[in-house]
């Protein structure tokens, strides 16, 4: 829970590793990392530079390339838990 | 002034402050985890924030993800509700340290509450008199001991932080004390983070009575009276009334008198409420403070006329009491029953699963205070609570009758629920006559109620 800021390497169309940072979350001041649940090819930015995210919120759609690409992009749960990872950090109290 | 206010609390209580929000004018954000999508206050909401997976200690013991998700919201408040971050002093600090005013007691205030011993010391150095006890925690199991037989048995053992009956155990012998230290130590630990325990007398037949307070922060303050909450199982409250049927006039004003003036000289701020043993002799021993809305504040709202979650806010803003004592009125008597999801034969254990059916009571004095629907499915990671039912009538006897014909229309069916209990409890000679003491029921077995309305035949 905080505001979103992404990485330069998350822009539709670039392929990016499995735990790439694709950006961060300011919560209170600190800065948490967003990593990529799985590598691919960005095909969808869903939240803008400053825009404040809720936990579980998607915030990109990653095509792997390997694997049919509707199926995995539109994949909540799988993008969800890049903001899982960064929001882990939280219940431990700064 | 407060404009917004971020809920930082779930179910019944969630949809209460929202509702006394909206009542002020004031917006409100509800904070929910993963699991509380679905929930009524969610979709109540002026603007809604999930802030963590379902388990607690990630969202609504989170105290980063709270703030933060008031600040993203654009909110200038955190209402914290009971429970969760509702007594916690770091959190209220870090509250005002991101400009945000916390709605309860400042963090000073709870900081000198905290502690239920050093609280009891506090409050019996301004006049009010306490259960025999320990000198403060006891350190380890010698001391335990040693404190133990200057006391005498029964005693009972309780943790400093927290309630709800957790890591707390009544021993009538110095072997039963050695046993149950280890375990209430590790509830203890489980539950609040805090293993430090303490020993007090164990007051046979006593009655749960507490006094509703409500003090500004310019030093005043007025009691709203008192509830009765005798009506307990293994500590935890399942029925709560006002005026208490086991005080006359005299006692109930006395109390609640030297309740609010020991409060009010020992720098207790905003909304509180007093806890005391009173025995058979009608003698009255303080044993905590809770610093927070309580479940059970309906039932002094319905007498007084007073919205106590309004005064919260009101009172966070730093403004006046503008009012005294003698403008405090309170008419008639109320009964709140807590409605859990429980099933009440296997020792109340806690059922989930869909409503599928609710339709609320109604008529003359009846109040429903519930995050219920029909469709709503009960997340299995919270407490039982589903709502409460409170009637209010004239007198004793019309708020029992009233209650019977709310209780009777209350539906709610696809899991069980006390329902049924609360009926039973409304048939018992001991509860009807006004004699119910905080272990009655424990005692006698909630299946023995039940039985002896299934047994009875049909008024």
């Amino acid at each position: 829970v905080g505001y979103f800021s992404p990485a330069p390497r998350l822009a539709v169309g670039r392929s990016v590793q499995v735990g790439d940072q694709i950006g961060s979350v300011d919560v209170l001041g600190i800065s948490l990392e967003v990593t990529a649940p799985l590598g691919g090819v960005v095909s969808a930015v869903l939240a803008e530079q400053g825009q404040a995210v809720e936990y579980g919120q998607p915030l990109a759609e990653i095509d792997p390339m390997a694997a049919a690409p509707v199926e995995t992009a539109d994949d909540g749960s799988a993008i969800a838990s890049a903001v899982d990872r960064a929001a882990a950090p939280l219940s431990t109290d700064p | 002034m407060i404009g917004r206010v971020l809920i930082a609390n779930r179910g019944e209580i969630a949809v209460r402050i929202l509702r006394a929000c909206r009542g002020l004018g004031i917006e409100a954000v509800v904070a929910h985890s993963e699991a509380d999508r679905n929930s009524r206050a969610v979709l109540m909401a002026d603007e809604a924030i999930c802030i963590g997976p379902a388990e607690s200690a990630r969202s609504y013991l989170s105290a980063a993800a709270v703030i933060s998700a008031a600040l993203v919201t654009g909110c200038d408040a955190i209402h914290p509700g009971y429970g969760f971050l509702s007594e916690d002093d770091a959190f209220a600090e870090m509250t005002r340290a991101h400009e945000l005013v916390f709605i309860g007691p400042s963090a000073e205030v709870l900081e000198r509450f905290a502690s239920k011993a050093g609280t009891r010391q506090l409050l019996a150095d301004h006049g009010l008199a306490v259960v025999p006890g320990s000198l403060g925690m006891v350190s380890d199991d010698e001391h335990a001991l040693a404190e133990a037989e200057r006391i005498g048995y029964p005693l009972l053992i309780k943790p400093s932080a927290g309630g709800g009956g957790k890591g707390m155990r009544m021993v009538r012998t110095r072997r039963e004390l050695q046993q149950a230290l280890t375990v209430c130590r590790s509830e203890a630990r489980a539950a609040f983070g805090d293993d430090s325990l303490y020993l007090e007398k164990w007051l046979e037949r006593t009655r749960h009575v507490e006094v509703q307070v409500i003090v500004d922060n310019h030093g005043h303050g007025v009691h709203v009276g008192e509830r009765d909450c005798s009506v307990q199982r293994r500590h935890q409250k399942i029925l709560e009334e006002a005026p208490s049927p086991a005080l006359d006039e005299a006692a109930r004003s006395r109390l609640a008198e030297s309740a609010v003036a020991a409060a009010v000289a020992a720098g207790y701020q905003n909304v509180g409420t007093l806890e005391f043993l009173v025995d058979g002799a009608g003698r009255s021993y303080f044993i905590e403070i809770n610093a927070r809305i309580q479940v059970e504040h309906p039932v002094t709202e319905m007498l007084s006329g007073i919205d106590i979650v309004a005064e919260q806010i009101r009172l966070a803003a730093d403004e006046p009491l503008g009012y005294s004592q003698g403008d405090v009125q309170l008419r008639g008597h109320a009964i709140e029953f807590r409605i859990n999801a429980e099933d009440v034969r296997a020792d109340f254990r806690p059922r989930v699963g869909v409503v599928e059916h609710y339709v609320p009571p109604g008529g003359a004095g009846v109040r429903m205070e519930t995050h219920l629907y029909s469709g709503y499915e009960v997340p299995p990671y919270y407490d039982s609570l589903l709502g409460k039912l409170i009637v209010w009538g004239p007198d004793r006897p019309s708020a029992i009758a009233r209650a019977r014909v709310a209780l009777q229309e209350l539906v709610v069916e696809g899991l069980e629920t006390n329902i049924p209990f609360h009926r039973a409890i409304l048939q018992d000679e001991t509860f009807l006559a006004g004699g119910f003491d905080t272990n009655l029921l424990d005692r006698k077995g909630a299946a023995a109620f039940l039985d002896a309305v299934a047994a009875a035949p049909r008024a």
